[in-house]
């Protein structure tokens, strides 16, 4: 049982050398899974939206002889097109806004966090965010925090639903398989809550602050205006999301 | 800020977790995967980044026509297909045309109801079936494509988040490994939509265009006509053919007053160059409704109506799913002249294609 365990902390110490490389990733690509489950939630949404000023600009075009031929130019799959390409578009500036951020996370060992010009704690970052709260410092850790969520929610599923489809038939029958997959499925929310959750949304106000304190000291910048297009863009999805949160429920029925 | 442990297995299998969902299931995920295939010099998948969108579900680039329209002799042209009948229809029509690996599930189910799948009607049993024991129309289609286990265990997770049961939702809940049987659910749902539906005007009707190349005759291009003109008088009442929300309801120069319809499973219908329009956008109306009155408004040379079905948002004849009388039609070309911006020359009348249309005698002196 000691070498065992021994082995597995080798083996864990080895993984940990490479930190610099997988954590910023795995934050980034956790936030990423759950901004695009907030943009397919919303693209049908887009494509109302798209459908609705077509038929206004068709309208329009229509009462004017010379512009006439310009009506109905754009049929329904290109409607469709257009409405996920907006979908696309809205998720990789979400993704360049909050997720990209993430890949800026850096740890520290105890002697550098010791010896480091500026001791930045949680603590800290809260504190600044009571005193200076700025539309930046509020709107990034929540909307970051509600991407974690749906992220690692679909990961989940991802999980528990690759596994059942597949064991069940020839490796188990599917009621153990179902209860295997589920069981596996919510083990990988909690790891991914408890190892990245907490870490995406801590470096999302880390950034938010850091932002905000740059934008304080120069003369030209307005915190108060300072990464007003990422929050704007985010945040209707996040909401997206929350309206969709129902969802968690099944993981407790 | 962050302390750096000095272990990390776990924080290592929770990052590739994540990054196997990113890589694997994002369209930002498939342009990291591009960029590395191009940079190593490998192949990237060809799955366009607004195909992620979609998830296999009623997407226009997976639906084909019936190949072999199936004959229903006891059905007349104009009937109505019951609704069990029709999505029989579309479950035999997705499937039999599948073999191998993907026709197995088919068989499983069938064989689980000591019932062999060889006919539309043998399809519908199968489904009615699978619907008792699995408590809806598109769980039962999954379980057909897909497999009764899998159907069942995402039924059970869409009940557990609490939402309704549709291909959509059951969908989401399947990994991607499962997308080719959502894409022939969705197909078999589609095509058993389309022939479930009525027709808009009464029998008697002449078509006097229908789908295909044409040229255009007021353009005097050729042109791919997109539905079928019926030949009614003006003011004739226009039905909706089955029950759905209106998409749209407006007036422009090329379709005049116009109503579009979206019946769900992506199917929609539109009915064009009406006089009067009687529903408003976003309405929902049943199977029969008078949704419009029909007139000559828009790019029309006399009173008709345009009828147009559209599945997964690709234009289809709508005879192809009516009854046995396709097999009958020789379609017109499906290729323009290979100048194509040339006027083409007058079709040639087939014989069959006269026969088939027969029963829709103009009413005299009626415009095209």
């Amino acid at each position: 049982m000691a070498t065992s365990t021994t082995a597995l902390g080798r083996v864990s110490g080895f993984f940990g050398l490479f930190r610099w490389a997988f954590m910023p990733l795995g934050l980034f690509a956790l936030v990423a899974v759950g901004v695009h489950a907030a943009a397919d939630l919303v693209d049908d949404r887009v494509l109302r939206l798209v459908e609705g000023l077509d038929a206004w600009a068709d309208g329009l075009l229509a009462q004017t002889e010379s512009l006439a031929h310009w009506v109905n130019r754009i049929d329904s799959r290109e409607r469709t097109i257009i409405a996920r390409a907006v979908a696309l578009a809205w998720e990789l500036a979400v993704d360049g806004f909050i997720a990209a951020p993430l890949l800026g996370y850096d740890e520290a060992s105890e002697p550098e966090r010791r010896f480091a010009v500026r001791q930045e704690t949680w603590r800290t970052l809260f504190s600044r965010l009571n005193q200076k709260p700025t539309p930046m410092r509020l709107v990034r850790p929540f909307v970051t925090a509600v991407f974690v969520v749906g992220g690692a929610y679909a990961v989940s599923r991802l999980v528990e639903s690759t596994l059942f489809v597949g064991l069940v038939g020839d490796v188990a029958p599917a009621d153990a398989a179902q209860v295997l997959a589920r069981v596996l499925g919510g083990l990988a929310l909690v790891l991914v809550l408890g190892s990245h959750g907490w870490r995406a949304v801590l470096r999302a106000l880390e950034h938010a602050d850091a932002r905000c304190e740059e934008a304080a000291k120069s003369s030209r910048a307005k915190p108060w205006l300072t990464g007003t297009w990422g929050s704007v863009l985010a945040f209707p999805l996040a909401l997206a999301l929350v309206l969709e949160a129902r969802s968690l429920l099944s993981l407790v029925l | 800020m962050f302390s750096r442990p000095s272990r990390g297995l776990v924080d290592f299998m929770a990052a590739a977790l994540c990054l196997w969902a990113a890589v694997y299931h994002t369209p930002v995920g498939a342009l990291g995967r591009a960029a590395v295939a191009r940079f190593s010099g490998g192949k990237a998948d060809g799955r366009s980044l607004l195909a992620y969108y979609t998830g296999g579900v009623y997407d226009a680039r997976e639906v084909t026509e019936p190949d072999v329209p199936t004959p229903v002799p006891d059905v007349d042209v104009l009937a109505t297909i019951p609704p069990g009948r029709a999505l029989g229809r579309g479950v035999y029509a997705a499937a039999v045309k599948l073999g191998g690996a993907e026709r197995a599930p088919v068989d499983a189910l069938a064989g689980r109801y000591q019932l062999a799948l060889a006919t539309p009607e043998d399809a519908a049993r199968v489904l009615e079936k699978a619907q008792a024991e699995l408590g809806g129309e598109e769980a039962a289609v999954l379980a057909l494509f897909a497999g009764y286990d899998v159907a069942s265990y995402a039924v059970a997770r869409a009940k557990a988040e609490g939402r309704t049961p549709s291909l959509e939702v059951l969908a989401a809940q399947l990994p991607p490994t499962s997308a080719g049987a959502i894409t022939r659910a969705s197909q078999a749902l589609m095509l058993g939509t389309a022939y479930g539906l009525s027709w808009p005007v009464g029998p008697g009707t002449r078509v006097t265009s229908p789908f295909g190349w044409r040229s255009h005759p007021m353009l005097g291009r050729a042109q791919f006509h997109t539905g079928v003109d019926l030949s009614v008088p003006e003011g004739t009442e226009v039905k909706v053919v089955a029950d759905g929300v209106v998409r749209r309801a407006s007036e422009d120069a090329v379709n005049g007053r116009v109503v579009i319809i979206e019946h769900g499973r992506g199917v929609s219908t539109a009915y064009c160059h009406n006089s009067r329009l009687l529903v408003f956008t976003g309405q929902r109306v049943k199977a029969g409704d008078v949704i419009a009155e029909s007139g000559t408004t828009g790019r029309s040379t006399g009173p008709h109506l345009h009828y147009q079905l559209e599945l997964g948002r690709r234009p289809m004849d709508p005879f192809a799913f009516r009854g046995s009388k396709p097999a009958l039609v020789e379609l017109p070309p499906t290729l323009p002249p290979k100048n194509g911006s040339g006027p083409l020359a007058p079709p040639k009348v087939n014989p069959a294609l006269k026969d088939a249309f027969q029963q829709f005698a103009p009413p005299e002196g009626t415009e095209l």
